[in-house]
């Protein structure tokens, strides 16, 4: 573990990545009581202030305000609430399931494999947003469904990486060396083989929870997924394209929330495979 | 090599091959199956006998594609056997259920050639090695100790315990590998090209090592290797295979001294020596390389190559068995058995 | 003696990494003459291809030559740009690898891939001295050029002893066995008449009945066409059925050099006695075979002194303070080593 620590502090980027990520979740966490603001409080005498390094802006509200006069800096700190929750409970539970499955599918082969992989065809063929917009339609706008109908195709990119690391595990010496001496198919599965596909899954699931924070501002953009007033970074940015010629700083800070965020989340994944792969340490 | 092992007796077969054969379908891929071509299947190994004593080193040796790593593994019941029978210690095992076949692993072991694909990287040495003594029921407050005995035995340092297989180097990492085939005491150990991938000097340490554990603990090794300076070093007898077949078993210096299979001869020859006096030799350049293990020839297997003026249609049609040619010299091959 | 074809110099190659400069090659001189085959032998990592790839001028990222001259035909192959290296790559000299399937391209035919190098070099010199104005107006499209070189191409296929040479042309590498492709490098590697032949473990992924074949078609071939061989190996058998002078490396240096006969029978460094000591002998299980303990020293921390003394059975104080030089002691046979005449006497080869 130290040595994971030691090579991971070499890696500046990573190290990088890790802090804006940090930042951000601290920013979530403690929004409550660092916001300058009540991010849901309009006040109809500061609409669209331009931010503070602005003429007509003011210190008060750094980042200027919205059409409603809300505070923009505020509403970002209280979105990363959304966006982190949504993003962080979408790959922990695709990526159990994507594991589970991608081990099956991977090391028993044949039948199940067929089954599992033509199950994760007719799911990769929907275009992603659309199918969870028609899944949304369905089930109705809110947090839960949101989560529920990213999840429900999620789970097939884990899936495909676990199983083709499986696979390429499997044909490995090490594979038929465990069979020798006798070991369970669960050892091997669990114990011999899992172990060697972390650094994918890590790399994927920190690269996903990038896409999946881009699909919940995309959903919260179309109005189907975090509800007004509660603030997320997609429906800021939705309200903000009207107002962008003149305001642009209601959808620019935002999108800048997201870009930083999901840059962040990136470095810090890559820098966690390098420093988690022992092949790599010196 | 065995003349130092302990009491053993040498009379007594340990393993006891008979009409092994290993096949393995090619699934047809789609524009096949569409077109109703049947599965083509690869006859890896096609009908092996052979019997090991207990303490004796067998080398098995073959060109690449002879099918002698596959053989190895359907001793071991790595692969289901298509047919034939291997029997281990008067035991037939390939019809054993999985609990007895697991229990039986402690006493048949490998060790593979290549010392870094053998080894799980995500492991530490005291896993690797700990794992076969976990299996086999060993508690786990012994398992450390008896690790760090096995370390010893092959000459690691007991720092190396919790360490990963890429901070060793190639020839650690197979000391690493025969660690984790000897833990549990096996008394069969098939060693599957061992030292190939070692460099030349390390190569020399893994053999010596192999043949002070052979003495020390009276184990009956099966020694693969496509090298045959190496396999004459260790072996007590030889079994040259050619196509899933063996067409030469004899004594080691008995092969050396008068090999009667053209294959053999041909393989001996084409070996070159590090010597400078008794230059040249004749040599034997074999046309052509081996036909695939997919369709092999209904005759014999080495007719498409054979380079014998006595070569006929019997060749071709007839496929010669192991004849016993006296001290414990056997051939397959009309021409020298007289079979013609 | 007439001019060496190759003459390396005090060639030095270094990698600069994180953890240090590793000295992969370093300083290592030696001659090949016309005709000749000089055996390079060594353990992985003594920089025996690396020497290779030196001359080559295909020294990968983060290596480069620091020091040192490499003369082909005269020419100082360091002071060459990369362009007119890669001229000099193929036509003059050419190299041929362990593994032909990774080294040649899986979804070009053979012929194409053997037509291209006589098309880029051979090709153009038939191009240069011939492709006139008229020779343009005769054949504007080249035609004729590209069928001279695939009869070329064609030619050298048959000369490798590769059967039905016109199928074997329009056939994918995949299709070849690993002789046959290894058969296939050598006809592109001489395509073009190279002086110089680097051939880094050429038969080292063959089967030794392969194996005798290709270092048979190799022999046959040398005699023919007169090219000098730098064959890298780290198989003593292949050295003495092959070479007329070995060259014995360790840790990047040279550590003996001299004629076959000279190294096999009166090996004088500890090191080429403790090869040739620690490989059986076929047919030979009295003989018994003695390892050379440890291992090869990391190339970042090399001893002050000569790099074997952590191994070396002879080696003293003055042997880890003081590097030695290469000294001749005997016709041709070279040793870099302060106890020669002591092993010698200890004679355990």
């Amino acid at each position: 573990m130290a040595d994971f620590w030691r090579r991971f502090r070499k890696n500046r980027l990573a190290v990088a990545g890790g802090a804006v990520v940090l930042v951000v979740v601290l920013m979530g966490v403690t929004a409550p009581w660092i916001a300058p603001h009540d991010p849901t409080q309009a006040n109809f005498f500061n609409r669209l202030r331009p931010p503070a390094w602005m003429e007509g802006g003011s210190w008060e509200y750094p980042l200027g305000t919205d059409q409603l006069g809300r505070d923009v800096l505020s509403r970002i700190m209280w979105g990363a609430r959304a966006s982190l929750t949504v993003g962080a409970i979408v790959i922990v539970l695709a990526t159990t399931v994507g594991i589970f499955f991608g081990l099956i599918s991977g090391y028993y082969g044949g039948r199940v494999d067929a089954v599992i992989q033509r199950l994760v065809d007719i799911l990769l063929s929907f275009p992603y947003l659309v199918l969870a917009i028609g899944l949304m339609a369905v089930m109705g706008p809110g947090f839960i469904n949101m989560v529920l109908a990213l999840v429900y195709k999620e789970w097939v990119t884990p899936c495909r990486v676990v199983r083709g690391e499986v696979l390429a595990a499997k044909s490995q010496e090490y594979v038929e060396a465990a069979r020798a001496v006798g070991a369970s198919d669960a050892h091997i599965m669990w114990r011999e083989i899992l172990p060697n596909t972390v650094s994918a899954v890590i790399v994927v699931a920190t690269l996903r929870v990038a896409w999946v924070i881009l699909m919940e501002a995309s959903l919260s953009f179309l109005g189907l997924g975090v509800q007004p007033p509660t603030p997320a970074w997609g429906s800021m940015v939705a309200a903000g394209r009207e107002f962008i010629f003149q305001a642009w700083w209601l959808a620019t800070f935002p999108g800048l929330a997201i870009l930083v965020t999901v840059l962040g989340i990136n470095l810090l994944g890559e820098g966690l495979r390098d420093a988690l792969d022992p092949r790599l340490r010196e | 090599m065995s003349q130092q092992a302990p009491a053993v007796d040498r009379a007594l077969p340990l393993v006891e091959v008979q009409g092994l054969k290993q096949h393995f379908p090619i699934r047809p891929n789609s524009v096949e199956r569409l077109l109703g071509k049947a599965p083509r299947v690869v006859h890896a190994v096609d009908g092996v006998d052979l019997t090991i004593h207990r303490g004796e080193t067998v080398g098995l040796v073959g060109e690449s594609g002879c099918g002698k790593s596959t053989l190895a593994r359907s001793i071991l019941r790595l692969h289901q056997p298509t047919a034939g029978s291997v029997r281990f210690a008067g035991q037939e095992i390939t019809t054993l259920p999985a609990n007895a076949m697991r229990r039986l692993r402690r006493d048949m072991q490998i060790i593979f050639q290549d010392p870094f694909a053998s080894l799980n990287p995500r492991r530490t040495v005291e896993q690797i090695i700990g794992l076969p003594l976990a299996i086999q029921g060993v508690p786990r407050s012994e398992i450390r100790e008896r690790v760090m005995a096995m370390l010893a035995k092959v000459g690691l340092p007991p720092s190396a315990l919790d360490r990963y297989p890429h901070q060793f180097s190639g020839g650690q990492r197979q000391r690493i590998g025969i660690a984790r085939a000897l833990a549990v005491n096996p008394q069969f150990v098939v060693a599957d090209e061992p030292v190939s991938a070692l460099d030349v000097s390390i190569q020399a340490q893994i053999i010596n090592l192999l043949q002070d554990l052979q003495a020390e603990l009276g184990l009956t090794y099966l020694f693969i290797t496509h090298d045959l300076s190496v396999v004459s070093y260790v072996s007590d007898r030889i079994a040259v295979m050619y196509l899933g077949r063996i067409v030469e078993l004899a004594p080691t210096e008995e092969l050396f001294a008068e090999p009667l299979h053209p294959y053999t001869r041909a393989l001996l020859s084409a070996i070159p020596r590090v010597e400078t006096r008794g230059r040249p030799r004749e040599r034997i350049l074999l046309a052509g390389s081996p036909p695939t293990p997919i369709d092999p020839p209904a005759g014999c297997r080495f007719y498409s190559r054979c380079y014998l003026k006595e070569k006929n249609e019997t060749c071709r049609l007839v496929d010669p068995s192991l004849v016993d040619m006296g001290r414990g010299h056997q051939v397959a091959c009309h021409a020298v058995a007289g079979t013609l | 003696m007439t001019e060496p074809v190759l003459d390396v110099r005090n060639l030095k190659t270094y990698f600069y990494t994180d953890r240090g400069v590793v000295k992969a090659v370093d300083g290592v001189s030696f001659a090949v003459h016309a005709g000749e085959t000089l055996g390079v032998v060594g353990e992985s990592g003594c920089g025996k291809s690396m020497t290779a790839l030196s001359i080559m001028g295909l020294v990968p990222h983060p290596g480069r030559i620091v020091d040192g001259e490499i003369r082909l035909l005269g020419h100082d192959l360091v002071k060459l740009s990369e362009r007119e290296l890669r001229r000099w790559r193929g036509r003059r000299m050419a190299m041929i690898f362990q593994d032909p399937l990774t080294t040649l391209n899986p979804v070009l035919r053979v012929g194409t891939q053997v037509t291209e190098s006589i098309r880029i070099h051979y090709g153009d010199d038939l191009a240069s001295s011939r492709r006139g104005i008229w020779e343009w107006l005769e054949d504007p499209l080249g035609r004729r050029r590209r069928h001279r070189a695939w009869e070329r191409a064609l030619e050298m296929l048959e000369k490798v002893g590769i059967p039905a040479p016109a199928d074997r042309m329009r056939a994918y590498p995949h299709e070849l066995s690993g002789g046959m492709r290894q058969r296939i490098m050598i006809a592109i590697a001489l395509s073009c008449n190279p002086a110089l032949l680097l051939a880094d473990e050429p038969t080292t992924a063959l089967d030794v009945t392969i194996q005798a074949q290709i270092l048979e078609l190799m022999h046959r071939l040398q005699q023919e066409f007169g090219t000098s061989i730098l064959l890298i190996t780290h198989d003593f058998g292949v050295v003495s059925e092959f070479c007329h002078r070995v060259m014995v490396m360790y840790a990047g240096k040279v550590v003996e050099s001299g004629p076959l006969e000279a190294i096999l029978d009166r090996p004088l460094h500890p090191y080429t006695r403790g090869l040739l000591a620690s490989i059986p002998r076929l047919g030979d299980r009295r003989r018994k075979i003695r390892p050379i303990e440890g291992m090869v020293p990391e190339l970042y921390d090399l001893p002050a002194g000569c790099s074997y003394c952590t191994r070396c059975p002879l080696a003293d104080e003055h042997c880890a303070a003081v590097e030695p030089a290469l000294r001749e002691l005997g016709p041709g046979h070279q040793v870099a080593c302060h106890k020669a005449e002591a092993a010698v006497e200890v004679g355990w080869a």
